[in-house]
């Protein structure tokens, strides 16, 4: 069992995922869909991993966000993306870098991503 | 060839060695046939012999014409040439002096062949063959009595005997003159003239019967007295003149005088048979030539010196005498030249005025046709230059025209068209387009001088012509076109855009560019069309990125609605779900309609968007009239970052109204406004008046999908959500226009 933030800026894709990680016997430490909220989040409820979607709104960018947020602490995140193809190569070079998904998510994808990580910690 | 030996024997420079060979090699070949023929070198020995004198006519006639033959026939001859002069002194003693001179003078003398004239050059050969000329041939004319038995005794001579053809010059004179019944002869009593006389009875007794012959003779008339008497001659008669050299008096006539005489004196022509007196008042004759003498005399010893016998070469004793005339008595006598023998021969004939002139007539002649050609020439020049001329009228004409043509399109273009010289950097020519592109007057622009461009080009566009475009000048071709645009100010101060095409139109010598021609047309309007294609092509394909990915986001946040409903499937309740599937979808779907219809694509109509939904969600739960619905919107737009989840908002509300505020047969009123509040934010009011929310129910935690999405779809519009349970239910949404900053 983990304690998983979801980083998801479309509520109803993030509440399914909730459900989704919910069904899986995982706990969802928060749904956040803003740099702020999520650090705060991190901050006051430590996760041990992280969804996050590439694609936030705002201009804002999941990458650059996993960037700030391992520049303090370790936390492995799980990305989500709508559009694979464009994920750079240079991303799965990071520590915190585990997985990407491609979006809608499929439960039994989302589950081994998340047992991988659970294997290697 | 001395010469040559000269120069090759000068010749010692090493470099001459083989022009030296040459030389003498040539020398060699050319001397050869020389050297062989060295042996064979005949020179012949001839000796000419006169019984008369240099000066004599007579003689003179044969020595000339003898001469002329022999030196041309023999090629190397050694010509002796002797008068006796017995016409001025003949006597024994003169002779026995002139055997002894002779035989000092050719004592070692072997003559191949001798030439004598007349009588006494013959005797003397004769007698003194042997002793003084070694029996030489002897080949001689001129001879008077011929005595054919004292000629067998001379060995290897002969000749041609003086024959006076008198009948013949009777003849030609009864041929020339047929009325002829007298004929006067005049002859003198030297023994020549006795002879003669004697010769001329002959003839007239034996062939002239009917003729009447008359004689003056020298010792009957003197000179003046044959004068008189001649004038005295009647019309039908011919005069034949022999020989008159004294008259009784025993005066000496010279021939050429004393024939003049007769001739001015007599009334009649005059004919004659010795040449004495030919060209000085003879009409002509078969005239004793000495000429001809001399010439067949010399013929005759060419063949004796050919090797010819003399007993093969007979003696000629028949007249060889020519015909001959005086032009100028033919001309007195008027005779026709038609009328004449054939080779006669005519003396004093008056050159015609062509062959007396000849040089003059063919010099004027030719002169005259140079001139001529010089005026043919001129004249075809004149013509060509008036053709020309008129051509070139017409040409100037046509090239008026074409001026004319050219200036009006000039003119009339619509794009200026300019010389602009590189070297002084000013503009040289502009038409009309200018002032009607850009404002300025030609004159404007030579105003500005030098700095012309850099006050009429946009400063970017400046910069770009002096980097780019100058370096292209120097490297563009003939025919070769520049294009380039740039911003130029017009008068007013607004920039126009102009599209340049240029040409070179005139080179430095140094090959680079003097003058360039230009074509410049404004496209300020293509421009700024331009421009805003671009741009609105830019916004479009903006666009197309966003819509795209709010399609593939949309139906992401569709497949994740469905998957929701997954988790809330009973037996009981399949068509409820599907149904609330089917109105969050079309709620999605309507907001794409109403954008699509927009005319941004980025915002749409609330008002117009809650209605339509209204209509769709009591088709589908087949609604009562008896809930009626007020709807209370302002002209809102609400952009698309909001539109979806407003929607979703909105379609949860009234299916959450509808489904559950009014049980049974209950009537219910339903109140939508959204309204906004300040400047920054909206607020949406909901209100039913139905059995209201049960107090149980958290609406921030509840296992209810619809008030779960309601929650969560207000957080992500940054949106504060207040729920009222007085009256019914009440939803106050508050949520700011924009996206709020972070």
């Amino acid at each position: 069992m983990m304690k998983i933030l979801i980083v998801e800026d479309e509520s109803i894709i993030a509440l399914e995922l909730k459900m989704q990680l919910e069904h899986l016997g995982h706990i969802v430490s928060g749904i956040a869909n803003k740099q702020k909220e999520t650090l705060d989040i991190i901050k006051n409820n430590r996760p041990d991993l992280i969804l996050m979607d590439i694609q936030l709104l705002h201009d804002e960018d999941g990458i650059e966000l996993s960037e700030k947020i391992n520049s303090t602490v370790h936390i492995p995140v799980i990305f989500l993306t709508g559009n694979i193809d464009k994920i750079h190569d240079d991303i799965k070079k990071k520590k915190y870098f585990q997985s990407v998904i491609e979006k809608p998510v499929k439960e039994q994808v989302l589950k081994a991503a998340i047992d991988a990580v659970v294997l290697s910690s | 060839m001395q010469l040559f030996v000269c120069r090759i024997l000068t010749c010692g420079a090493p470099a001459c060695e083989n022009m030296k060979k040459l030389f003498v090699f040539f020398f060699i070949i050319i001397q050869f046939p020389l050297f062989l023929s060295a042996d064979n070198i005949r020179v012949h020995h001839v000796l000419l012999l006169n019984s008369y004198h240099r000066g004599f006519k007579w003689t003179d006639d044969q020595v000339n014409s003898a001469v002329k033959v022999l030196t041309k026939e023999i090629k190397h001859l050694e010509l002796y040439i002797e008068y006796m002069d017995t016409k001025r002194i003949y006597n024994d003693i003169y002779i026995n002096n002139l055997k002894k001179i002779f035989q000092q003078k050719y004592k070692d003398e072997k003559f191949d062949l001798i030439i004598t004239t007349d009588d006494n050059a013959l005797s003397f050969v004769m007698n003194n063959h042997s002793s003084l000329f070694k029996d030489a041939p002897v080949s001689f004319c001129g001879i008077n009595g011929y005595d054919e038995k004292k000629f067998e005794k001379f060995a290897n001579t002969t000749g041609l005997i003086e024959v006076l053809d008198i009948k013949g010059t009777i003849d030609l004179a009864l041929e020339l003159f047929p009325e002829t019944k007298n004929v006067y002869v005049i002859v003198d009593s030297t023994p020549t003239g006795l002879g003669q006389f004697k010769d001329i009875n002959n003839v007239a007794q034996k062939h002239f019967h009917n003729l009447k012959f008359k004689y003056f003779t020298g010792s009957k008339y003197s000179h003046e007295e044959l004068l008189q008497n001649l004038e005295k001659i009647p019309r039908n008669s011919v005069i034949l003149l022999t020989v008159w050299l004294r008259d009784r008096h025993n005066i000496y006539l010279p021939a050429h005088l004393a024939g003049r005489d007769i001739s001015d004196h007599a009334p009649v022509p005059l004919f004659g048979i010795i040449d004495m007196y030919f060209g000085h008042g003879i009409l002509g004759g078969q005239i004793l030539n000495s000429a001809t003498h001399g010439r067949m005399a010399a013929e005759t010893g060419l063949k004796l010196l050919g090797g010819k016998k003399s007993s093969e070469l007979p003696v000629i004793i028949k007249s060889m005498n020519p015909f001959m005339f005086d032009y100028e008595q033919i001309k007195r006598w008027d005779i026709p030249l038609a009328k004449l023998p054939k080779n006669s021969i005519i003396i004093n004939k008056r050159p015609t005025m062509f062959q007396k002139y000849t040089k003059e007539i063919l010099t004027i002649a030719v002169l005259m046709f140079l001139l001529v050609g010089v005026i043919i020439v001129l004249s075809i020049n004149i013509v060509k230059r008036l053709r020309a001329e008129k051509e070139l009228h017409a040409v100037n004409i046509q090239l008026n025209e074409k001026t004319l043509f050219i200036g009006s399109m000039i003119d009339l273009t619509p794009d200026i068209i300019y010389i602009y010289d590189l070297n002084d950097q000013t503009n040289k020519f502009a038409n009309q387009a200018l002032s009607a592109i850009l404002g300025f007057s030609g004159d404007d622009l030579q105003s500005m001088g030098p700095g012309l461009l850099k006050k009429l080009l946009h400063p970017d566009d400046f910069e770009n012509y002096l980097n780019n475009i100058v370096p292209r000048y120097n490297n563009l071709k003939d025919n070769e076109v520049l294009e380039h645009s740039y911003r130029m100010l017009h008068k007013n101060g607004t920039w126009i855009w102009i599209s340049a095409r240029e040409l070179v139109f005139q080179r430095n010598a140094d090959n680079t560019i003097k003058q360039i021609f230009g074509l410049a047309q404004d496209i300020t309007f293509e421009k700024e069309a331009a421009d805003k294609i671009e741009k609105s092509l830019k916004e479009k394909e903006v666009l197309l990125k966003e819509i795209h990915h709010r399609v593939k986001n949309n139906l992401q946040i569709i497949i994740s609605l469905i998957n929701l409903q997954k988790y809330k499937i009973t037996k009981e309740n399949p068509i409820d779900i599907f149904n609330a599937t089917v109105s969050r979808v079309y709620s999605i779907a309507l907001v794409h309609e109403m954008l699509y219809k927009s005319s941004n694509f980025a915002s749409i109509n609330f008002y117009q968007y809650t209605e339509a939904m209204i209509h769709e969600l009591f088709n589908t739960y087949d609604s009562r009239e008896s809930i009626s619905i007020n709807i209370d919107i302002d002209e809102i737009e609400i952009e698309i970052q909001k539109a979806i989840p407003c929607g979703i908002i909105l379609t949860e509300l009234i299916t959450n109204s509808l489904k559950y505020a009014f049980p049974g047969d209950r009537p219910g009123d339903i109140h939508i406004r959204l309204s906004l509040e300040g400047d920054t934010s909206y607020l949406l009011y909901y209100h039913d008046n139905g059995i209201g929310i049960p107090e149980h129910v958290d609406i921030d935690n509840n296992e209810s999908l619809g008030l779960k999405l309601i929650s969560l779809l207000t957080k992500q519009i940054d949106g504060e959500l207040i729920l009222e349970r007085n009256d019914g239910t009440t939803f106050y949404i508050n949520f700011n226009r924009t996206d709020s900053e972070q």
